[in-house]
């Protein structure tokens, strides 16, 4: 069993997830994990893949060479070596932290930087911007050991440093 | 008591409109036991409703109080209702939520805040209240199973489904 990541990204147009989901398909790939989006007027494609096939990293750059000269796509391939996979693993809370205020250089900058210093391990970002409102969405592991009543201090300095809202909430889930 | 089998999706019989209960008798009130014992024996257990055990009946449980949740103001602790009906709806609320028929994703749904119900008890007395919040939300979850509706398919942007990173044993 193989693992691969293949990034493919070009200017927009119809067709471009069926051009490289049709090469997998031929080569009886799954999709384990995906994040195909649009950002601005490239289209983003990020993929890991899973094969029973015995086919190299070289092979599969073959492949899709057809495609990326039809569809202008600059495409990425790297083979994942399985023990660096996803695993069982026990991580700690998980927060939703949102971001907001006028746009202004170093937002994203400054979160992550208070996050890193806290080991919170961010899973998930995105970012909006329309006029002067920027918005960042963020998903994070917390570890175990973090005192949230310190980190809401940090996150209060934080504001008023900056100058933007930022809202902090335990993802939690009921079974229903 | 016993735990009972939970459907887990695919299993299409979760998608079987449920049918209304017509005869509240031992047996009923038997399964009703076994069906609340399942609900408190699932990690987080808030509700549950008959489809889900492949018991294709008009019947759910809900109790929210011993959830902790911010949105979770107002609730009436366990609830059985059978052949239950909104009578009135008002407002909107947003809560994540997760489903014992489907345990690998998690989902933010739009749901009405506020809702006004008519159900029966096991012993088919009839019970009208209305709700809103945390309960109110897991009330329309309950109602969804009856018309063989899972949260996945109230969705409205793949932004709101999420996998569980997160390994539960």
């Amino acid at each position: 069993m193989k693992y691969f990541l293949i990034t493919a990204f070009g200017e927009d147009r119809p067709g471009i997830v069926k051009a490289v989901s049709e090469v997998l398909y031929k080569h009886n790939f799954n999709i384990e994990d995906s994040s195909m989006t649009r950002l601005n007027n490239e289209f983003t494609i990020m993929l890991i893949v899973q094969t029973d096939d015995n086919i190299t990293e070289e092979q599969l750059k073959e492949e899709f060479k057809k495609i990326e000269q039809e569809y202008n796509l600059n495409i990425y391939i790297k083979q994942i070596p399985f023990e660096t996979l996803e695993k069982s693993k026990e991580i700690g809370e998980i927060y939703s932290i949102i971001v907001y205020g006028a746009d202004k250089p170093g937002i994203v900058y400054k979160v992550a930087k208070l996050l890193a210093d806290k080991g919170i391990n961010i899973s998930d970002l995105r970012t909006e911007k329309s006029k002067d409102l920027y918005v960042m969405v963020i998903e994070a592991e917390f570890p175990k050991n973090l005192k949230i009543e310190e980190f809401e201090k940090d996150i209060d300095r934080l504001k008023h440093d900056i100058n933007v809202d930022i809202s902090l909430e335990k993802i939690e889930t009921a079974e229903m | 008591m016993k735990k009972l089998e939970i459907l887990t999706y695919p299993d299409e019989r979760l998608k079987i409109k449920s049918k209304e209960i017509e005869v509240f008798d031992k047996n009923l009130q038997e399964f009703i036991d076994n069906l609340i014992y399942t609900m408190y024996n699932s990690p987080a257990g808030v509700g549950i409703a008959a489809p889900q055990v492949n018991k294709h009946i008009r019947a759910i449980i809900v109790d929210a109080s011993n959830y902790k949740h911010k949105k979770n103001k107002i609730n009436h602790g366990l609830m059985v209702l059978c052949n239950p009906k909104i009578v009135d709806k008002d407002g909107e609320i947003i809560i994540r939520e997760g489903c014992l028929s489907v345990p690998d994703y998690t989902g933010n749904v739009k749901r009405y805040n506020w809702i006004k119900v008519e159900a029966y008890d096991q012993y088919g007395k009839l019970i009208t209240f209305d709700t809103e919040g945390f309960e109110a939300v897991v009330i329309q979850h309950e109602l969804d199973h009856l018309e063989g509706k899972l949260f996945i398919d109230r969705i409205s942007s793949p932004k709101d489904l999420f996998r569980r990173k997160v390994y539960k044993k």
